[in-house]
């Protein structure tokens, strides 16, 4: 009898319901609450403005956002380019209408910038010019071939997409002060040259000779086929030509290897020199993102235009330029116009890299800016608003043709 | 029982939550915003913890900051009404009209007219302003150059003897980083504060005859043409002024790396110098190099200011009266190897903290360089817009080395610059 009560006692006794059922059963009561009160608001809404006008309501807090830290600050910004003074507060600041503007385009000529009363400003809008054609350029050059060696099927293609993308998550300050370290009088790159002077030099060429042979003769040997071992004596002969006419012409010319001294170079105190480095840099820190754009770009294209173009005798020159050249370009397009913004907002990495020097040389836009609002005293905010305003124009302008062009492409 | 252990830790956190604001309101909280030449912010700390034990309903925190920010962060601060209660600032006439007047707050007014009664005026707002009290120089400072003795004993060049000018000095320097391989004879640090002594030296006079900036005249192109011929000699390190695009450098790595024979900097070096360079080599101050005109440098240095828009004048005024009292501010001096501006201190002397011999005579040779600056010199210090000429001298002689800009195009820059900014300031 006991034993019956007891199994019975067993039998409906209920499972105690797990801790996580539970909670995710009151989470769905708590979304279910939450969903049925927007319902109730937004079914309102709906039936008051009705549905054609309900997408404005579901934009209105970004436009709000925006609003607040965008366009009321460019609003702000524009105003202060109307006034004149030290002060901060637009209440305190003089009106003075379009005379900051006048200061900025007084030049007697436009071409030279020791004519023009905010000099500065001018030699800071030909380096942003020169920057952004060398920049973007070079850029968008070595994007795409990075990107087409990386689209084909070579040995570690994950490591070195990795490798190629790994600076753009480095801090813009922490890029320059790793290339600062590197291009300084006693940085890395001058003690690598001066390490490599006469018979660390003569060394490394005969190590580096010893490698390449040795990598050319293991493929010739493992890729030897066993019915036509001829020819892979015929290979390991030329090699071994090749080799002894290297050393022949190293030993030729060991005195003046050894003569090679290389003098510490101050890479950033040379105005073409820094001017190259500064975008060397800015190209490799953000060259892995471009890639990656292209990438995605390449892999897009269908492989059935590929296999009709080899299919219809088309060379790997003509299928670059009449496939994949045409398909990428709007992708082309996108990488070309962020870039272009991007360059003509240089500041942060060049500013830590060479503070603008030598001289002016990489004094952009934007630092110029920076030096008139910010670290020149007095500080003149009237003048830093309207360089801003007009660095603003141009990118609206640089904006506008990427959406013309975007238009012209998907009417094409 | 967990439910229990949930009570209870709400209602300490209830307890919590409504003791805090009440215990501290007890205390008024003040916020100094501070910069290190050296490490003067762990003695100023220590003299604020005593000020603090002695003073239980004030706190102060101290905000140690790069200098960088004090030049050009503070400014704003001070003019959105956001900014510290007390700052340590060098730009004493620029940032003037954001000081608070304490007169009426400390303890003892006179004590304070007698003891800094020289230095007061640099902080006034306007010369109108004859009595208030605006804050207390933390140190004076001058500028003169250092040179590296052990290079010069190694070389076996003399000193150049008193009255030396800086053709003798420089071409000492030049011989001895020959006989030595220094890899450069000389530096000045880029900033036309420092070009300032050499170029009083050599006969500028900064200032017409109403007192007005007027840059260009033979003294300040002599000095300029000799800074421009150091870069062209390839005597002087161009990091410091050519490599350098619009703001500050100073030399003093390449001092302390014993890469440069002269370097012209100023007294505030000398507890780095003691501190970095060690028993590495023998350092010495000599007295500024003679021109046609003067052996002088620059009078300056850094004033602890209370801040106008604080909320807590009187907390303030207590504040400074501690620090600027004579036995606070001895022991300030004395721990900081910083010369004081206090008379009473001046008059006594200062025991200053070192057991290096090089530090003291360095003292000794700064101190006794202020009884002999030029009068442009203290005008130059004293004018309210004199960072104006600082800035752009530095620039337009950074263009003028790296070939952007003519000597004579850059005289009139700099004289364009220094108009454009007065106008600005005074516009508003």
């Amino acid at each position: 009898m006991s034993s019956q009560l007891d199994f019975n006692a067993a039998e409906v006794t209920p499972r105690e319901t797990p801790f996580k059922e539970r909670v995710s059963a009151l989470l769905g009561l708590i979304f279910k609450a939450v969903m049925n009160a927007l319902d109730v608001v937004f079914g309102g809404l709906q039936r008051i403005l009705g549905i054609e006008r309900m997408g404005y309501v579901f934009v209105l807090p970004n436009l709000i956002i925006f609003g607040i830290f965008v366009l009321f600050p460019m609003l702000l910004n524009f105003y202060y380019a109307l006034t004149g003074g030290t002060r901060l507060f637009l209440s305190d600041r003089p009106f003075v209408g379009t005379e900051n503007f006048e200061v900025l385009f007084n030049c007697t000529n436009y071409l030279n910038p020791n004519s023009c009363q905010e000099d500065f400003f001018w030699r800071g809008v030909y380096n942003t010019i020169g920057f952004v054609f060398f920049q973007v350029g070079g850029m968008v050059i070595l994007s795409m071939v990075t990107a087409l060696a990386l689209n084909q099927k070579i040995f570690a293609r994950g490591f070195f997409r990795s490798a190629f993308f790994y600076p753009v998550l480095l801090s813009p300050v922490v890029v320059a002060l790793i290339w600062k370290w590197i291009l300084q009088r006693d940085g890395l790159l001058n003690a690598l040259l001066m390490a490599i002077s006469g018979q660390n030099l003569l060394l490394g060429i005969q190590g580096l000779i010893g490698v390449i042979f040795t990598i050319v003769l293991f493929t010739v040997l493992f890729n030897f086929d066993a019915h036509d071992m001829r020819r892979t004596w015929q290979a390991v002969g030329v090699l071994a030509l090749i080799l002894t006419a290297t050393l022949i012409v190293i030993e030729i010319f060991k005195a003046q290897i050894l003569a090679v001294e290389f003098e510490r170079v101050v890479w950033l105190l040379n105005p073409n020199s820094a001017r190259f480095w500064v975008i060397f840099v800015s190209i490799w820190a953000q060259m892995g993102f471009y890639t990656l754009i292209l990438l995605a770009g390449l892999q897009a294209i269908p492989p059935d235009l590929y296999e009709a173009a080899q299919i219809d005798g088309a060379s790997k020159w003509n299928q670059f330029r009449f496939v994949t050249i045409p398909m990428l370009m709007p992708t082309m397009l996108v990488v070309l116009v962020l870039s272009l913004i991007r360059a003509v907002q240089v500041f942060d990495q060049v500013f830590v890299l060479t503070n603008g020097g030598p001289g002016s040389a990489t004094r952009y836009i934007v630092q110029y800016i920076y030096g008139v609002g910010f670290s020149g005293q007095p500080q003149q905010f009237g003048l830093a608003a309207a360089a801003s305003v007009i660095l603003g124009v141009s990118l609206l302008v640089l904006t506008l043709i990427q959406l013309q062009l975007n238009r012209d492409n998907e009417t094409a | 029982m967990s439910k229990r252990l949930f009570a209870s830790f709400v209602v300490l956190a209830l307890l919590l939550i409504s003791v805090v604001p009440f215990s501290a309101q007890d205390s008024v909280e003040l916020r100094m915003l501070w910069y290190d030449d050296g490490t003067e912010s762990q003695v100023m700390r220590d003299l604020l913890d005593r000020f603090e034990a002695e003073n239980p309903d004030i706190t102060v925190v101290l905000d140690v900051v790069a200098y960088s920010n004090i030049l050009e962060q503070l400014p704003v601060q001070l003019q959105a009404n956001e900014g510290p209660d007390l700052a340590r600032v060098t730009d004493l006439g620029g940032l003037s009209a954001y000081y608070l007047d304490i007169s009426e707050y400390v303890a003892d007014a006179d004590y304070w007219r007698e003891n800094f009664g020289e230095t007061l005026s640099w902080m006034r707002p306007s010369t109108d302003d004859g009595d208030g009290i605006y804050g207390m120089m933390t140190q004076l400072t001058v500028t003169g150059p250092y040179i590296n003795a052990t290079l010069f004993e190694q070389a076996g060049v003399e000193l150049p003897g008193e009255g030396a000018t800086w053709d003798d000095w420089v071409e000492a320097a030049v011989q001895v980083a020959e006989a030595t391989e220094t890899p450069f004879a000389v530096a000045i640090d880029r900033t036309g504060h420092r070009f300032a002594g050499p170029a009083i030296s050599l006969g500028a006079q900064y200032f017409d005859e109403e007192g007005y900036p007027a840059i260009d005249d033979e003294g300040f192109r002599a000095a300029a043409e000799m800074i421009v011929d150091w870069h062209t000699r390839g005597i002087t390190p161009p990091e410091v002024w050519a490599g350098s695009g619009g703001t500050y450098s100073a030399a003093n790595d390449f001092f302390v790396n014993s890469q440069i024979v002269l370097y012209m900097s100023g007294s505030w070096q000398i507890g780095q110098f003691t501190q970095r360079i060690g028993d590495a080599f023998d350092w010495q101050a000599i007295p500024n190099p003679c021109g046609p005109a003067a052996c002088t440098g620059i009078p300056g240095g850094a004033a602890l200011v209370g801040i106008g828009a604080t909320e807590h004048p009187e907390e303030v005024a207590r504040v400074m009266d501690f620090l600027a009292s004579e036995e606070v501010l001895a022991e300030f001096s004395a721990r900081t190897l910083f010369i004081p501006a206090h008379a009473g201190l001046s008059a006594a002397g200062v025991d200053f903290e070192t057991d290096n011999e090089l530090a003291a005579a360095a003292l000794a040779t700064f101190t006794a360089q202020v009884g002999q600056l030029d009068p442009v010199a203290y005008a130059f210090q004293g004018y309210r817009y004199n960072r104006s000429i600082i800035n752009s001298t530095a620039d337009r002689i950074t263009q003028v080395i790296v070939g952007e800009l003519t000597l004579d195009e850059a005289m009139v820059r700099i004289q364009e610059d220094v108009d454009q900014a007065i106008a600005a300031a005074t516009s508003s």
